[in-house]
């Protein structure tokens, strides 16, 4: 029951990472293994949210506790609007 | 360079973001006529709120591309194309002012050290990013 996993896609500006991921394991935790994962730098993680259809994660829950669906895509999105 | 490397470089970095689960997570619809982009993006909360982004790709990469918003219907550069808050204040030169546009580089950020032009960096993916966000909090 604790090993359930679900696919999902994780989208950067870097990169696409499909994968199963633990649907018991917190958001940011994901977030940071994906941006490791795609040769992002994990210390900058708080610099990214999560985003679904536009909405903003909760990044202490997670994919199960947050109702995230099988095959959703997931965003990673500057936490600051970059506009100089 | 020579036309046929511009449109190398163009279709490259588009079909990057073509390709992108981003473009299908953010609705983009992308249309080419030669060395010009048209991007459809809707605001995923408020689908009711469409615009049209068109990405004009000459002299690229040497230069980044420009990018304006223009009317959905007849693709001309008009004020009610644009979603509030993203067009720079500047008559003489529409544009948006990110990293990755041409006005940015070339004028509003010319000489900025800290944002050079980088069309490896700034790529066309990153650049739709960057402004559809700024369309959405624009319009909110």
């Amino acid at each position: 029951m604790g090993d359930s996993r679900i696919k999902v896609t994780f989208s950067t500006t870097a990169g696409d990472l499909e994968n199963e991921f633990p649907v018991n394991q917190p958001l940011h935790s994901l977030k940071r293994e994906v941006m490791a994962r795609l040769k992002l730098d994990p210390s900058k993680a708080n610099d990214f949210v999560v985003v679904l259809d536009g909405n903003q994660l909760d990044e202490q829950k997670t994919l199960k506790e947050l109702g995230v669906p099988e095959n959703a895509i997931l965003v990673i999105e500057r936490r600051e609007l970059v506009k100089i | 360079m020579d036309i046929e490397t511009v449109r190398a470089k163009m279709l490259a970095q588009v079909e990057q973001a073509r390709a992108s689960a981003m473009a299908r997570a953010y609705g983009w619809a992308f249309e080419l006529e030669d060395l010009t982009l048209y991007v459809m993006m809707p605001h995923r909360r408020r689908p009711d709120h469409v615009f049209l982004l068109r990405v004009a790709f000459d002299d690229f990469p040497r230069r980044a591309p420009s990018y304006v918003f223009v009317d959905r219907a007849t693709k001309e550069l008009v004020p009610h194309a644009w979603p509030p808050n993203v067009k720079h204040d500047d008559a003489q030169l529409p544009g948006i002012c990110t990293p990755g546009t041409r006005g940015f580089h070339e004028k509003w950020h010319l000489n900025d050290a800290q944002h050079p032009w980088d069309p490896d960096l700034y790529t066309v993916l990153d650049t739709l990013q960057r402004i559809h966000a700024m369309m959405e909090k624009g319009i909110g």
